[in-house]
C-alpha cells in the first residue's frame, strides 16, 4: 500500500472551517428537501360517494348532505391508537372521495386533555370523537363540547330497533340516551386461565378463584389505575351484590395477585405460563395474535354469570362548535350503517351491535342475558366505587 | 486662520448607551425565562387548581393534600434515590475510566469504541430492555435457563438490581461515556506528562491529576444524569411494577392516566420533585463555582498516554463492554424485528419477513418519515445554534443575567415529561405561540426546551476548557465577535456541538410524550407510528420503525464521526500520531 507522506496524510484532515460549512450546507440541504411538499394527504376532486336507495325517506337529506360534506372537504375525527382505526376511516374516505381526514389517534385521558385546553383557548378542532366515556365522558362532557348525537342520526336505517341488538336507543349508553353511542357488543373478557395448570370444571364462580392453590398466582391489571383490574371487579360487585365485597378483600388479602401495567408484558406472562389465571389482566385482542401465531393456545376465555358484562369496545360523540359539522354528521350516520359498522367490525376484528353484521368473533358475542354494560352513565358510579374501595384494600 | 475643534459633549442619552449585545442578550434572557418558566408556573398552578371540569378555576389545597395522604409515596420517594444513588455509584466511575481510556490513551481502535457508545445511547430504551428480558427473565430467560441447568442461582432482572443493571446497560453509561470522552479529549497533555515525569503512575495520574482538572465536568454531567436518572420511567414501569416497586414518575404516570385523571396531586408531586432537584441544582453550582478549569490554551498539547503492556487487556475490557451495551440488544432488536413474536422461539416457523413488509408498506411511513426528517435536523441545527450562543453567555460574557440564565437552562430537567408535555400544550395555545400550533416548528421547540439543560451544561463545561487567550488572539488582530465566534469558538468546540446535535436528533426522532399532544395529522413523526403499533401490542412492527430510526441516526452519526474525528482540539496532533503509527 503506497504510504502518504505526512503532508498528504495532513491535507487529509478537514479544516473545521470548511467542516462547519459542509455540516450546515448539508443540514440545510437536509431541510429544504425534507420541507419539500409531501403528498396530499387525501382529498380528491368530488363525486357522489355513497348514494342513497332512491326510495329512502332520508335520500334527499343524505344526499345533500354528502355534497355539503364534501364541500367542507374535511373530517376532523379523533380515535383511539390503533392501526385498525386508520384502515376503517379508509373505508370511508373511500366511500366519500373528497373529503380529507385529519385522523387524531390519541389515548382517552390525552384526548381530553388536548380538546379541553384548546376549547379554553378558543381553539375547536373536532368534528367527531370515538373514545371509551372515561376521561372524556368526565371531562369534556362538562364543558359542553359534545352536542346530542341523537340530533345528527337521521337515517332510519340507522334508527331501525330491529337492525340493533337490544334495539337502537339501548347502545346509548348515558342517562339520557342521547349522547354517546356505544356500537360495539362484544362480551367483556374477564377471566382467562392456563388449561396446562387449571383443570376444566375446577373454576366454576368466582369462590373457586379462592382456592389457596392459586395464591400467587394470579395476574390482575393494576386495579389502582385505570384499565381492566378494577373493571373487571366492578363487574363482579354489580353481579354479585352485596357479598362481593368480602370476596374482593379476600381476593387482595388471601391470593397475594400479581399486578402489571402493560397489556402487551401482561399477555406475555400468561402465554409463558408464569399465571395459572388472569383476572382483569390481559388484552385479549394481543393474545389472539399469539394464538394466530401458534403461541398461548392453551390460555382459555372462562365464562359463568357473575362475569359477564358487554363491551361496547368504542363509543361514538357528536362534538359541538365543530369545524366541519356536515363532514361530522356524514360521519355519524355512515358509522352506525351497515356499510360502517362491517368495516368496524372487520378492521378492528370486534362484534358489532348491528344485527345485519356477521359476527367478527362468534366466541366473543356477549350471551343475551348479558345486561351489565359497563360503559353505561349508570355504572358509572358502581365503577369508581370500586376502584375507590380497591385503593383503600391495596396500598402501594 | 486655525480653528480649534471643540469635541461635542457625550449624549446622555441612555439608548446610545445600551450595546446592541446587551439587547440581544437581554433579548434572549426574556425568551428563555418565559419558554422555561411559562411550563413551570403551568405545573405550579395545576398543582392548587381544584376545580372541577366545567367550573370556573378554582384554588386551594386538595391536590398537596392528596399526595401527602398517598399511601406508598415515601416508599416510591426512597426507592427512587436509591436507585438513582446505585446506578449512579456504579456508572460514574466506570465512565470515567472509559473516557479516560477512550480519550486520553493510545487504545487501539478508541474511535470504533467510543462510536459504538454512540450507538448504545441510540437504541430505544424499551428495545434494550426487552432484549435483556429474553436473557434475564428468571424463568424463560436465556442466561437464567442456562444457570439454571449448571445448578446457579438465576439473576432476576425484576428486582432492585435488575432494575439496576438495565439502566447501566440502556444508556446508564453509554450516556456518560458519550458526554465525557469530547470532555477528556480537551485535556492538555502537558499536565499528564508533568505527573508522569515525577514518577506517578497511569492510574495515579488519572486519580491525582485528571480528575482534578476534569472536576466541574465531571459534576455538571453527573448532575445532569442524576436528575436524569430520578424521572426515570420507562424501566421501571416494566420491570418493577409487576413486583409491587414503584417510584415517583410512576406513581405521576398512574395519576394522571386515568378516567378521571388526577392532575392535581400529580402537578404537586411533580412540584416537589422541583424542589428538590432545585435544591441539586444550587449545590451543584456552588460546587463548581468561578473556579478556572482551563485546560486548551495556546499552548495545548494533545498528546495521548501510552498503555504498554495493558493495551490489549484493556482492549478485551472495551470489547466485553462494547457486546454488552450495543451488541447483544442490537443483535437481538434487529433479531425481534424477524419474529413473529418475539422471544419466541418454540412456535412452529417462528421467522418472518411481514414485520418488515407490514412497517413499509405502511401508508403513514413515508409522511411520518419526513416529518421526523424535517423535526430532527431542525432540533439538531437549532439546538447547536441556540445553545451554544446560552453557553458562550453564561461563561465568557459580563451580562449582568448570565447567572439567571444559567439557572434557567437547567430548569426543564425538573419538570416530569408528562406534566410537560401538558403545560407545553398550554403554551402552544397562548396567542403569541398560536400559529405554530400543530406545526412542525412548535414539535422542535418542545424538544428544545426539553433538551436545553443537558445541551447547555455540555457546552459549558466545554467552553470553560476552553482558554481566553484564543478568543484574545483573534481580537487583537481586528476580529469582531461574530468573527471570533463563528471562525475560533464554534470550531473548537465542534466535537461536543456534534454529540449535543446527535443527542437532539435521536431524542427529536423518537419522542413520543410531547409529540403525541402537540402533533397534528400533518406533522406526526415515525414515533406517533410507533405507538400505534405498541398499542396494538404488535411490538416486532414497532421495532422495524425503531431500526428504521436507529439506520437514520447511525447514518448521520456516521457522517458525524467522520468531521468529529478531524475536528476539535489536537486534530493535527492526531494526525501526527497516527502517521508515526504507520511508520
Amino acid at each position: 500500500m503506497r504510504r502518504l507522506t505526512f503532508d498528504q496524510k495532513l491535507s487529509g484532515v478537514i479544516s473545521r472551517r470548511e467542516a462547519l460549512r459542509v455540516i450546515g450546507l448539508s443540514a440545510a440541504a437536509g431541510l429544504a428537501v425534507a420541507c419539500a411538499p409531501g403528498a396530499p394527504s387525501g382529498g380528491q376532486s368530488a363525486s357522489t360517494g355513497a348514494s342513497a336507495p332512491a326510495d329512502a325517506p332520508w335520500a334527499k337529506e343524505w344526499n345533500e348532505l354528502v355534497a355539503a360534506a364534501q364541500k367542507e372537504g374535511t373530517l376532523n375525527i379523533q380515535t383511539p391508537l390503533g392501526t385498525g382505526f386508520r384502515r376503517w376511516l379508509d373505508t370511508f374516505q373511500q366511500a366519500f372521495p373528497g373529503i380529507a381526514i385529519e385522523h387524531s389517534p390519541l389515548r382517552g385521558s390525552d384526548f381530553a386533555a388536548r380538546a379541553k385546553s384548546e376549547r379554553e383557548a378558543g381553539i375547536f378542532s373536532y368534528d367527531v370523537a370515538v373514545s371509551s366515556p372515561g376521561s372524556v365522558g368526565r371531562i369534556l362532557r362538562p364543558m359542553g363540547a359534545f352536542e346530542p348525537l341523537t340530533d345528527a342520526i337521521f337515517r332510519t336505517d340507522v334508527t331501525d330497533d330491529s337492525k340493533w341488538l337490544g334495539g337502537y336507543k339501548s347502545h346509548f349508553l348515558d342517562l339520557e340516551q342521547r349522547w354517546y353511542f356505544g356500537f360495539g357488543a362484544d362480551m367483556y373478557p374477564i377471566l382467562f386461565v392456563n388449561t396446562d395448570m387449571v383443570k376444566e370444571g375446577e373454576i366454576t364462580k368466582f369462590e373457586d378463584i379462592l382456592d389457596p392453590k392459586w395464591k400467587g398466582k394470579i395476574l390482575q391489571k393494576d386495579p389502582r389505575t385505570e384499565g381492566a383490574g378494577y373493571i373487571s371487579m366492578s363487574v363482579v360487585r354489580e353481579n354479585l351484590g352485596p357479598r362481593a365485597d368480602d370476596l374482593i378483600k379476600r381476593f387482595y388479602a388471601e391470593m397475594d395477585p400479581s399486578f402489571g401495567t402493560d397489556d402487551r408484558q401482561n399477555t406475555e406472562f400468561m402465554v409463558r405460563g408464569r399465571y395459572a389465571i388472569s383476572f382483569g389482566g390481559i388484552n385479549e385482542d394481543i393474545l389472539n395474535d399469539f394464538q394466530q401465531q401458534g403461541a398461548g393456545t392453551n390460555v382459555k376465555l372462562l365464562v359463568f354469570k357473575e362475569l359477564l358484562a358487554v363491551d361496547p369496545a368504542d363509543c361514538l360523540w357528536s362534538v359541538s362548535k365543530a369545524p366541519h359539522p356536515n363532514a361530522g354528521k356524514l360521519f355519524i350516520n355512515w358509522c352506525l350503517t351497515q356499510e360502517g359498522q362491517a368495516s368496524w367490525s372487520k378492521e378492528l376484528e370486534k362484534n358489532s351491535g348491528r344485527t345485519d353484521v356477521p359476527a367478527a368473533r362468534p366466541d366473543r358475542q356477549a350471551p343475551a342475558e348479558t345486561t351489565y354494560n359497563f360503559q353505561a352513565e349508570v355504572n358509572d358510579k358502581n365503577k369508581v366505587d370500586t376502584r375507590d374501595f380497591i385503593r383503600t384494600l391495596l396500598p402501594r | 486662520m486655525a480653528t480649534i475643534a471643540v469635541p461635542r459633549a457625550p449624549s446622555n442619552s441612555i439608548w446610545r448607551r445600551i450595546k446592541p449585545q446587551t439587547i440581544f442578550t437581554t433579548g434572549l434572557l426574556a425568551i428563555v425565562a418565559f419558554v422555561v418558566l411559562y411550563p413551570i408556573y403551568r405545573v405550579v398552578l395545576q398543582s392548587f387548581d381544584v376545580s372541577q371540569p366545567g367550573e370556573a378555576a378554582r384554588y386551594g389545597l386538595d391536590g398537596w393534600a392528596t399526595l401527602f395522604r398517598e399511601q406508598g409515596l415515601r416508599q416510591a420517594a426512597m426507592n427512587t434515590l436509591n436507585l438513582s444513588l446505585a446506578r449512579e455509584v456504579i456508572a460514574l466511575p466506570a465512565a470515567i475510566f472509559l473516557a479516560w481510556l477512550l480519550a486520553r490513551t493510545n487504545l487501539p481502535g478508541r474511535h470504533w469504541f467510543e462510536f459504538a457508545f454512540w450507538i448504545s445511547f441510540f437504541m430505544p430504551t424499551l428495545t434494550v430492555v426487552l432484549s435483556w428480558l429474553l436473557l434475564l427473565d428468571p424463568e424463560y430467560g436465556l442466561i437464567n435457563q442456562a444457570l439454571t441447568r449448571l445448578g446457579l442461582p438465576v439473576f432476576s432482572i425484576y428486582s432492585f438490581w435488575g432494575i439496576v443493571w438495565a439502566h447501566t446497560i440502556a444508556h446508564g453509561l453509554s450516556f456518560k461515556v458519550m458526554l465525557f470522552t469530547p470532555i477528556f479529549r480537551n485535556m492538555n497533555a502537558s499536565f499528564e506528562e508533568a505527573s508522569r515525569i515525577t514518577g506517578a503512575s497511569a492510574l495515579g495520574t488519572l486519580g491525582r491529576i485528571v480528575l482534578p482538572i476534569m472536576l466541574p465536568a465531571i459534576l455538571a454531567v453527573e448532575f445532569l444524569s442524576f436528575i436524569r436518572s430520578l424521572e426515570s420511567f420507562e424501566i421501571e414501569r416494566i420491570l418493577g411494577t409487576p413486583r409491587g416497586f414503584y417510584v415517583i414518575s410512576t406513581i405521576i404516570y398512574d395519576e394522571v392516566l386515568q378516567a378521571e385523571p388526577r392532575y392535581g396531586p400529580a402537578a404537586a408531586l411533580g412540584v416537589a420533585a422541583l424542589i428538590v432537584m432545585a435544591g441539586l441544582i444550587f449545590l451543584q453550582r456552588r460546587m463548581v463555582g468561578t473556579r478556572r478549569y482551563t485546560t486548551v490554551t495556546g499552548q495545548y498539547q494533545s498528546q495521548v498516554m501510552q498503555l504498554g503492556s495493558w493495551k490489549w487487556p484493556a482492549v478485551a475490557l472495551l470489547t466485553a463492554i462494547v457486546v454488552l451495551v450495543v451488541a447483544v440488544p442490537l443483535v437481538l432488536s434487529v433479531m425481534g424485528t424477524f419474529m413473529k413474536i418475539f422471544g419466541f422461539f418454540n412456535i412452529a416457523d417462528p421467522w418472518t419477513w411481514n414485520n418488515w413488509a407490514r412497517a413499509l408498506r405502511d401508508p403513514l411511513l413515508l409522511r411520518s418519515l419526513q416529518n421526523t426528517l424535517m423535526l430532527a435536523f431542525g432540533s439538531a441545527f437549532a439546538s447547536v445554534i441556540i445553545f451554544s450562543i446560552i453557553a458562550y453567555v453564561v461563561i465568557r460574557t459580563r451580562f449582568f443575567g448570565r447567572g439567571a440564565l444559567d439557572l434557567l437552562s437547567w430548569l426543564p430537567y425538573t419538570i416530569p415529561g408528562i406534566l410537560l408535555s401538558l403545560a407545553l400544550l398550554s403554551m402552544f395555545l397562548q396567542p403569541f405561540f398560536r400559529p405554530l400550533y400543530g406545526s412542525i416548528p412548535s414539535l422542535i421547540i418542545a424538544g428544545l426546551i426539553a433538551g436545553m439543560p443537558l445541551a447547555v451544561q455540555l457546552l459549558k463545561t466545554n467552553l470553560m476548557q476552553l482558554g481566553n487567550e484564543l478568543e484574545e488572539a483573534s481580537w487583537v488582530t481586528g476580529g469582531n465577535w461574530l468573527h471570533t465566534y463563528t471562525r475560533v469558538v464554534l470550531p473548537l468546540m465542534a466535537p461536543a456541538l456534534i454529540v449535543i446535535a446527535l443527542i437532539e436528533f435521536i431524542g427529536a426522532a423518537r419522542n413520543i410524550s410531547q409529540v403525541s399532544l402537540l402533533s397534528v395529522t400533518s406533522n406526526r413523526p415515525l414515533s406517533m407510528l410507533q405507538l400505534d403499533y405498541i398499542t396494538e401490542g404488535k411490538f416486532e412492527v414497532a421495532s422495524v420503525l425503531s431500526c428504521c430510526v436507529l439506520i437514520l441516526t447511525l447514518g448521520v452519526a456516521v457522517a458525524a464521526r467522520v468531521f468529529g474525528v478531524r475536528l476539535g482540539v489536537g486534530a493535527e496532533a492526531r494526525a501526527q500520531e497516527a502517521v508515526r503509527n504507520e511508520k
